[in-house]
């Protein structure tokens, strides 16, 4: 076991759908979403509050304790902890969950169990308590302490032993804002005001229905606390316009889940030469250019799909992106070869196109379309030429460098000049045909140009601060 | 809506959401059932959500919350209804065995999976949770060996 890193809450969990050697599908889950099911699926929401506290720190602990060992992974396994209830903790995949379990989960789920100064998550047995006894916190008694009054780590001390702590505040993958450790309110003012302001306006572009702040500038005033009432009716939190721990998690996680995509989407993949990859087959082993699209298209899938784990976009075809291409051809009941055939690009290549069509217009930014999924080298025509003309026509205003183009939906010779000269002066690779990094690029390229010349008024990019001045 | 035989009320709220929470779902069309079991077959509410994604909360009857108070009651202390999601361009989706307790506010997810392009027709994604109870799990000392 490798336990050189300090612990972490992660962002995401891999559950395997069944006993550690089943041939049962595997679910890839935001890790306070697991937790949320966990606690619904293995106690009842209608206990005692500090009884549901002390089960669901036992249960983040328990989890953790997976992770930082890594238990299955560490065998071999493609997964981090199982569902099955006699080696693990229970998750009913797709179930419903409680909302007073969710606001406390929301509250604490960077909380877990430690012995002595140690760091390390413990092994937080838990059962029953009626039918099973073990060593470790019985779930009924719980309720029993809990009615006698005793608070949440009195109980756990009482299961785990006295020289047991809680680390309250581990470090969050992908979050980088913690908590300031007091509420804010309506009247509060400075850095992680604006940082909620922001976050809130970013996430209102995705969720109308929270009204925008139009001066981000760290003053919580009543637009500040409109937008965060609205939030938390939303996010099934306490609708007191109050941002304390539960409500600073929440918007620190729904920020990142609704920028994930839009991540996705800019990854930046190296320029290539790309010659009919699609009709080849990819497998484990191979590297390049073709195995990078094949998992910029696996990775954006996988944020719709949660079957199918994210892949990293590294070039190289290793047993995660292996396993990555066997879920999917599972979910389509294609044979789970892991490797990319014809059949298995087509279905890849279905999937992206069609969350594309489902997307709702201007979803991925005002002003630009995302990547078709398909490079666009000399000879290519239709629309796609079209669109990525005018975005170099219009970068081509502001730099100069770059010839400008006529707009006849063809890829010919003044387009590809124009490709070139764009990939030279953003040093990308000077290949001349348009793959989703060179798009990508250009596409970001004429945003932030367009919404540059609209920036006054209340436009707000929602990741970029406005200083509040008009 | 048939009478139910259940003295308590739970509510539910459904969030159907696409990408994660990046997309909130509008339109969609929600169904909730009843079960026989529960005196109130068929459908007793169909609903459509907002531009969050989410439908109005609604109210359900379920057991008397005590019944999840003590251990070995024998009894089932919450109520199960079967929710069914449609909305264009997605696998429809569905739940058999939403739990309903007494004065407690469930909330379903729902993650809708683009249809692909092609096209596969209706295509169901449904997890079915267990229906039987839910007493707290029995749990195995020896977790060490695989």
């Amino acid at each position: 076991m490798n336990n050189q890193a300090l612990p972490f809450v992660p962002e995401a969990i891999t559950v395997h759908l069944g006993s550690p050697s089943s041939n049962a599908p595997n679910v890839t889950v935001p890790f306070i979403d697991y937790i949320k099911n966990v606690a619904s699926s293995e106690i009842y929401p209608t206990w005692p509050e500090a009884a549901l506290r002390a089960n669901i720190i036992a249960q983040i602990t328990f989890a953790l304790n997976r992770v930082y060992t890594e238990y299955y992974r560490s065998r071999g396994y493609p997964f981090d902890i199982t569902n099955s209830t006699a080696i693990d903790q229970a998750y009913v995949d797709g179930r419903d969950i409680f909302e007073n379990i969710s606001q406390i989960v929301d509250e604490i789920f960077d909380t877990y169990i430690v012995r002595g100064g140690g760091v390390e998550p413990i092994f937080a047995l838990y059962c029953n308590g009626t039918t099973a006894t073990c060593e470790g916190l019985s779930q009924w008694g719980s309720v029993e302490l809990a009615n006698a009054g005793l608070v949440p780590f009195e109980i756990l001390q009482n299961y785990y032993g006295a020289n047991i702590g809680l680390v309250t505040d581990a470090p969050v993958q992908g979050i980088s804002e913690s908590y300031p450790g007091t509420p804010l309110s309506f009247g509060s003012s400075g850095e992680p005001v604006r940082s909620i302001q922001v976050r809130l306006n970013r996430i209102s572009k995705n969720y109308p229905a929270i009204p925008k702040i139009p001066f981000p500038d760290g003053s919580f005033q009543e637009a500040t606390e409109r937008a965060v009432r609205a939030f938390q009716e939303i996010f099934s939190l306490t609708p007191d316009g109050v941002v304390g721990r539960a409500t600073w998690n929440a918007i620190n996680r729904i920020y990142a889940g609704v920028k994930n995509l839009s991540d996705i989407n800019s990854e930046g993949i190296p320029p290539e030469d790309i010659t009919s990859f699609f009709g080849d087959t990819l497998e484990e082993g191979e590297t390049g250019v073709g195995v990078r699209e094949l998992q910029y298209l696996l990775l954006f899938i996988s944020a719709f799909n949660d079957r199918i784990p994210p892949v990293t976009i590294d070039g190289i075809f290793g047993p995660s992106t292996a396993e990555a291409v066997r879920s999917l051809q599972l979910f389509y009941g294609l044979p789970q070869t892991g490797a990319v055939d014809f059949q298995t690009w087509q279905k890849i290549y279905d999937s992206y196109v069609g969350i594309l069509a489902t997307l709702p217009e201007g979803y991925f930014s005002p002003t630009t379309e995302p990547y078709g999924g398909i490079p666009l080298r000399p000879g290519s025509e239709g629309a796609d030429v079209s669109r990525i003309q005018n975005y170099l026509n219009y970068i081509s205003d502001t730099y100069t460098e770059i010839p400008k183009v006529t707009v006849d939906g063809v890829f010919g010779p003044a387009t590809q000049a124009a490709v070139l000269a764009y990939q030279n002066l953003f040093g990308l690779e000077t290949t001349g045909i348009v793959a989703s990094s060179t798009y990508n690029s250009i596409a970001d390229t004429y945003r932030v140009l367009r919404e540059g010349a609209q920036s006054s008024g209340i436009q707000y990019s929602g990741d970029i601060p406005m200083n509040g001045q008009q | 809506m048939t009478q139910s035989n259940y003295p308590g009320m739970g509510e539910l709220i459904i969030r159907v959401v696409s990408g994660g929470v990046a997309f909130p779902v509008e339109g969609a069309v929600v169904t909730v059932s009843g079960r026989e079991e529960n005196g109130m077959s068929g459908v007793v509410y169909s609903l459509r959500t907002d531009n969050s994604g989410l439908t109005p909360k609604i109210s359900l009857p379920a057991p008397s919350g005590s019944l999840s108070l003590v251990p070995g009651t024998g009894v089932q202390p919450y109520s199960v209804y079967d929710i069914k999601v449609t909305k264009n361009g997605f696998l429809d989706s569905e739940n058999a065995g939403v739990q309903i307790f007494d004065t407690i506010t469930a909330i379903q997810t729902f993650q809708l999976i683009p249809q692909s392009f092609a096209g596969n027709g209706t295509r169901t994604n449904s997890p079915i949770p267990p229906s039987q109870g839910q007493d707290p799990q029995l749990k195995e000392v020896d977790k060490t060996d695989l």
